[in-house]
């Protein structure tokens, strides 16, 4: 495949480099605002999971430098992972699931909470859905947990959901927190992918609720058995995002024969797997016992 | 009602319980299999639709624990010889937390289960409603667990986190604390799996980043007894032994494999790269390294020390049995000749006889090797048989030319015994070939061949003599005799069709396998006028021969992706391809779509020969030595379980069902393949598999040719804008169905673009050049019947447009005849049906939500069209349509959507009048997510399915839909649906990552036993 398919494939792949974002999904935290206006008002926005920082990015260009006389929103990204800085994104990096991590966020915030939280992160996914949707689901609830320490009341949280199995088991936990929850599906991300975003509106947690970092929240059960074939099963509902005049991510759109190809904006940073591509690059991954024989015995016979 | 009949999805859970029985994890069956007898004896529907990720049995209370996500089953195994039901439910219970691991300790008294936020639930197995939790004093997330100790008192657990360190920490009922003995750290990603070899005393890691590792403990003064474990433990100083690389990919597990209690051990690693590597654990040394799971992921393995077999299962849904044992026997040595000075220059493996290896020296010597005196005799010398010689073998007969034109022929027996000789014409002799029936073929200079008896001895006439078309290699590389036909293909990859009674070719197919030659013929063993070519250029081609035996006709070309094919072999009776790859001589089975063995010989240039009987072998020349590798044949063949061969190994895209003597599928994956396949045995047994596809088969419509002929039209498309038209004759019934696939024309859409290049001396640049353009998927295709063999495919494509072909099968043409613009997005689907008047009327969807309609009876070349109407149906992509007339002028139209609704729309559709009205229209939201495929069956019931893994069976009356059932699917990532009607009871096939096949009718279902108790939804507040 040449170097170009993808760009060809991928519209939002291609406009995403040539527009400097860090990743495609850019388009899809735009495309929702365009339906639901979350940065409206928005004076402190966080962004967890955000490696490699294309949400901090857009947050930065859509509450910052607007006009010079208003009061520049304060922009704070959480990663586990090391991310390439940003000119006007507060960066901490630390783990969601910790107390520390919040108090940081606030004291950022000097005191005050967010207006809004995005969240965008995924796990690697494994193929088996059942396990890519679980662990999905927890780095939601765990960004769902430490947003009940850190958003305003009546604030905006946005996460990446995996639209499977049960998916319904955790729109009734966000239900909880937020009167509104909807699911948007901006063009932006493929028809084909399982992928959408709840859109959680008016945070309003159940009269006293006292966040609390030190027990993970686990999504919900089904109540009984009927529940897992049966007709009660929470549904919200849904909101497709971006203008009909927007690109489709599912169509592949010709290139000029202009185009010139363009790398990634951003590379990624140190990979788990950046180890084990070293050592087969150099052609030193494990080769059986057996096979090395007829290799040896001619390189004595160069001697 | 709805009822669940054949699964083929991912394999994700082993177990093996003594003496001889196997359980398996398919997706939310538990499968009991005698693996001495290789049968299914049960399948039991324990989790519903959620998958077995684990498997472990007690032999204390004879008691299965199957654990998937949050919910746990304990199932009575009952061993007994007579036994009927074998397995039997006990308990089921759902956690709050997915379970990592979970197993009876105290004799069967107490169940453990380890969580995924590192909790521990101890349960008395004899009163329910005790449970014990025991929180690690860290709570991210876990990825896997390990619960060792047969005693609460000893509860020990490895925990691998999400950020790559491994846990070693007791569980500790009484007391408080939960000491943390030790924290490895090294992995540079999310652990996969942890083992613990207890008497090595040795934990193995598996990890995202593609290492496996192992860690030993180790004691400064006096090792504590190892029942202890947590003195064990805690005194052990725990060091990182070996970092092992050896997978291309992420390691899922590994599984410790162990002869006897005493003897090292060897570690099975399973990987994302479909391979399971084989270390040793004492030396950390690779010992083996194979294919298991060709293309997919190894999900789990088990050691059945009793037969020493190694059992894994695999995303292609197949539970595979390796014969380890047998692997570990691999050998692979040089053999030196016993005179010095001797240069090897061919070599012969003989199937019979006391010499199995024979090797012709430069001189013109013999040598013959035998296998149990380990000794080369060297029993024969004629300095003719030197350089320039050439031979043909077929394991018993060796037959030579010279350059002088004399033949030798040998027998292989007790000794090897010259035959006959033949003296030719004194011109060198180009190659020699042995055909059937005490004949061969001699090639001499200028293409002529000479057919003789082998027993006719010297200056006997030749029997005929036929002629080569001119080329620069002008002899042929192989030949097959049929009852009065020749078929040879030469070095120019031609391959030509000669009767006995003429000189020249009754046909020739020029340079059909590509310019570097033609390998070898072999007829199918069934007979049926077959025959397989193969060739340097990695094609296999299939040849029919016309019953009066004038013509052949090429039926498919597949290109094998193997380097070059230097021989064909039928090893139990599955196609083989001896291959070369690079430096590699590969044994690949096309059944299996894998490689069952390789050698680094050095490449295909060199004198080889390969034998299997009870050993497989390979004898060839490296660098002027003999080089033999040697492995028992079970180790290179690997058996299946009944009804898990396997599938796809990526996601099915599209699936479809054939009627035949029985309902036959026919998919499409990702996986670049179709398979056609046979529902037996609760799975599906693939009868082929078609690789002519360049990228993903997205799309298939099969049409049946006649009403009652056994010929199917089948088209398939998909990514790199390609689109296939294939026939597929079928003959046979039950499990002796036989399938000829056809492949008529494949097309694809090239674009006249600008191709620049930096060679100056190719004149492109300012040209436009005709090249691919691979961009456009096919995303759905459907065929309309025009009568004399004609047909036009319209094909739905994601530049928006949707294409009309004509394919007239008479003259094989494939042409584009029409492209409709009119979505300005990625079309979904296209569907054609007849209106009252014959017109044909087309439905295409977009993923903008919106349902077009065309009258497509008349096309004009050149001319556009425009719809009759659209609707805007969805807020985004409609996934899945279906419709009905109701009337003349009226329709139902059964839509499915990205945005989760379901809409029945009652239309009018005139193609006279050119209109299209919505007179009525239901939205419903049964799904939790996207719905990806709906159909209306007869007796008014329609079916939908969706990502959310929900089947459900609706009641239709005009545009309102009730719900009548609804079932939990198997399959993830669910794609669409096909359905194959019937009169009372319809089967609905849905696909994804596997293939599930439901049975319904309209009967109301039964209330079901809920067996699961019920708990209540966790309160925020209390928390």
């Amino acid at each position: 495949m040449g170097k170009t398919s993808k760009d060809k494939r991928d519209v939002y792949y291609r406009l995403a480099k040539e527009e400097g974002w860090r990743a495609r999904s850019a388009f899809k935290l735009l495309q929702i605002d365009d339906e639901f206006h979350i940065f409206e008002g928005v004076k402190n926005a966080v962004d967890l999971c955000a490696a490699p920082g294309s949400w901090s990015q857009v947050l930065t260009r859509k509450l910052r430098n607007k006009d010079d006389d208003s009061p520049t929103a304060k922009i704070v990204a959480v990663d586990l992972q090391a991310m390439a800085p940003l000119p006007g994104v507060i960066q901490i990096q630390g783990d969601i699931t910790q107390l520390s991590t919040a108090e940081k966020i606030i004291q950022h915030f000097e005191g005050e909470k967010a207006d809004l939280v995005v969240c965008d992160g995924a796990p690697d996914v494994t193929g088996l859905h059942d396990i890519d949707e679980y662990v999905q689901a927890q780095l939601l609830l765990a960004a769902l947990n430490i947003t009940t320490h850190v958003l305003k009341e009546g604030g905006v949280f946005v996460a990446k959901i995996f639209r499977g199995r049960d998916i319904t088991l955790l729109y009734s936990q966000l239900r909880i927190f937020f009167p509104k929850v909807t699911v948007a599906k901006p063009t932006s991300s493929r028809n084909s992918s399982i992928e959408a975003f709840v859109v959680c509106q008016n945070y309003a947690p159940p009269s006293g609720y006292i966040p609390n970092m030190s027990n993970p929240l686990l999504d919900h059960q089904y109540c009984d058995w009927n529940e897992w074939e049966g007709p009660n099963r929470v549904i919200v509902p849904f909101l497709a995002c971006g203008d009909l005049s927007a690109y489709d991510s599912d169509m592949s759109y010709p290139l000029d024969t202009e185009y010139k190809f363009r790398p990634p904006t951003q590379m990624p940073i140190n990979p788990p797997y950046h180890e084990a591509v070293c050592i087969k690059k150099q052609d030193q991954l494990a080769k059986p016992a057996v096979d090395q024989l007829t290799k040896f015995e001619s390189l004595e016979l160069k001697e | 009602m709805i009822k669940k009949l054949h699964l083929q999805t991912h394999v994700t859970a082993l177990c093996i319980v003594k003496p001889h029985f196997l359980l398996e994890g398919c997706g939310g069956f538990l499968n009991l299999y005698n693996l001495d007898s290789n049968e299914l004896l049960e399948s039991l529907d324990i989790f519903r639709g959620a998958r077995i990720h684990g498997i472990q049995y007690s032999s204390h209370n004879e008691t299965v624990v199957a654990f998937g996500g949050k919910l746990l089953a304990v199932v009575a195994l009952n061993r007994s010889q007579s036994a009927v039901s074998r397995l039997k439910i006990l308990q089921k219970s759902s956690e709050t937390d997915w379970i990592r691991d979970a197993k009876f300790v105290n004799d069967g008294d107490y169940l453990v289960t380890l969580t995924s936020h590192n909790k521990v639930l101890i349960q008395k197995t004899t009163s329910k409603a005790e449970i014990i939790e025991v929180q690690g004093d860290e709570q991210c997330i876990l990825y896997c667990g390990k619960i060792l100790g047969d005693h609460l008192s000893q509860l020990t657990i490895l925990a691998g986190t999400v950020f790559g360190n491994i846990l070693v920490w007791a569980a500790s009922t009484s007391q408080k604390d939960k000491p943390l003995f030790h924290r490895l750290t090294g992995h540079n990603g999310v652990i996969f799996s942890i083992n613990y070899d207890e008497i090595s005393q040795t934990i193995i890691s598996t990890s995202d980043d593609r290492s496996v590792r192992t860690w030993s403990l180790l004691f400064e003064d006096e090792k504590p007894s190892s029942f202890n474990l947590w003195s064990l433990f805690q005194r052990a100083k725990i060091q990182a032994k070996y970092e092992l690389y050896g997978h291309e990919a992420r390691v899922w597990n590994s599984v410790v494999m162990r002869q006897n209690q005493c003897d090292s051990a060897l570690v099975a690693s399973l990987g994302e790269d479909s391979r399971v590597c084989l270390w040793d654990l004492t030396s950390g040394t690779l010992f083996s390294k194979f294919d298991a799971h060709p293309g997919t992921s190894v999900w789990a393995a088990v050691w059945d020390q009793l037969r020493k077999l190694l059992v894994t299962a695999g995303g292609d849904g197949s539970t595979r049995i390796w014969n380890v044992n047998h692997l570990q026997e691999t050998t692979c040595r040089q053999l030196k000749l016993p005179e010095e000075g001797q240069v090897p220059r061919l070599v012969v493996v003989t199937s019979t006889g006391y010499y199995r290896y024979l090797v012709f020296s430069q001189q013109g010597i013999i040598y013959g090797w035998n296998t149990d005196t380990q000794l080369w005799t060297s029993l024969f010398q004629d300095e003719r048989l030197g350089n320039g010689s050439v031979l043909d073998s077929d394991g018993r007969t060796v037959i030579f030319g010279t350059r002088t034109g004399a033949v030798f022929v040998f027998v292989s027996g007790p000794s090897l015994e010259l035959l006959t000789t033949h003296q030719l014409e004194k011109s060198k002799i180009y190659s020699v070939h042995l055909v059937a029936s005490g004949q061969f073929m001699a090639c001499l200079d200028n293409g002529r061949l000479l057919l003789l008896n082998i027993f006719d001895g010297n200056d006997s006439e030749p029997k005929t003599r036929f002629i080569l078309p001119e080329g620069k290699q002008r002899w042929p590389s192989c030949i097959l005799a049929t009852q009065s036909r020749f078929m040879m293909g030469d070095r120019e990859g031609s391959l030509h069709l000669y009767s006995t009674k003429k000189e020249t070719p009754l046909q020739s197919f020029l340079n059909i396998h590509g310019k570097n030659g033609l390998t070898d013929i072999k007829s199918d063993p069934l007979g049926r006028n077959l025959y397989y070519t193969s060739g340097r250029d990695g094609h296999v081609g299939l040849w029919h021969l016309t019953d009066d035996q004038n013509k052949l006709e090429l039926l498919s070309l597949t290109n094998t992706s193997l380097g070059w094919i230097a021989r064909l072999r039928w090893i139990n009776h599955q196609l083989t391809y001896l291959a070369f790859q690079s430096d590699r001589f590969v044994v690949w089975s096309s059944q299996q779509q894998r490689s069952l063995m390789q050698v680094p010989c050095g490449g295909g240039h060199r004198s080889w020969d390969f034998d299997v009987t009870s050993d497989v072998t390979l004898l060839f020349i490296k660098d002027k030595h003999i080089y033999e590798h040697r492995r028992p044949l079970s180790g290179v063949f690997s058996s299946s379980l009944p009804g898990r061969c396997g599938g796809h190994s990526k996601s099915v895209c599209r699936g479809r069902f054939i009627g035949f003597n029985e309902p036959l599928i026919l998919t499409g994956s990702e996986d670049t393949t179709m398979r056609l396949s046979r529902l037996e045995k609760r799975s599906a047994q693939s009868l082929t598999i078609i690789t002519k596809h360049v990228s993903s088969v997205r799309a298939l419509a099969v049409k049946q040719l006649g009403d009652r002929s056994g010929t199917w039209l089948s088209i398939s498309a998909g990514g790199r804008a390609q689109l296939s038209v294939g026939l597929l004759t079928l003959s046979g019934q039950g499990d002796q169905i036989h399938v000829i696939h056809h492949d008529v024309r494949t097309h694809f859409l090239r674009g006249w673009l600008r191709r620049t290049t930096n060679k100056p001396w190719i004149h492109c640049g300012d040209h436009p050049s005709l090249i691919p353009d691979p961009e456009t998927r096919y995303m759905d295709v459907d065929v309309v019947d025009r009568g004399d063999r004609n047909f036009h495919i319209i094909a739905a494509c994601s530049d928006s447009f949707i294409r009309i072909f004509s394919l007239a099968l008479d003259g094989c043409r494939l042409d584009l005849f029409h492209e409709l613009s009119f979505h300005n997005c990625c079309v979904l689907q296209v569907k054609v049906v007849a209106d009252a008047y014959g017109n044909s009327i087309l439905f295409s969807t977009g993923t903008n939500g919106r349902l077009a309609v065309w009258n497509i009876t008349l096309l004009e070349e050149d001319k556009g069209i425009e719809p009759i109407g659209s609707l805007q149906v969805h807020q985004s992509g409609i996934n899945s349509l279906d419709c009905q007339w109701v009337d003349v002028d009226r329709m139902l139209i059964l839509t499915g959507g990205d945005d989760n609704a379901l809409i029945c729309s009652q239309v009018e559709i005139s193609c006279e009048r050119n209109v299209l009205e919505l007179i009525d229209q239901q939205k419903q939201f049964p799904h939790a997510a996207q719905i990806s495929g709906v159909a209306m069956l007869s007796n008014n019931l329609c079916v939908s399915v969706s990502l959310d893994q929900r089947l459900i069976l609706w009641k239709q009356r005009d545009t309102q839909l009730t719900c009548l059932s609804t079932i939990c699917c198997d399959v993830s990532d669910i794609q669409g649906l096909d359905v194959f009607p019937g009169t009372t009871k319809s089967l609905v096939m849905v696909y994804g990552q596997g293939i599930q096949v439901f049975e319904v009718d309209d009967s109301t279902s039964v209330i079901q036993n809920l067996e699961y108790p019920s708990a209540t939804i966790v309160d925020p507040l209390s928390a």
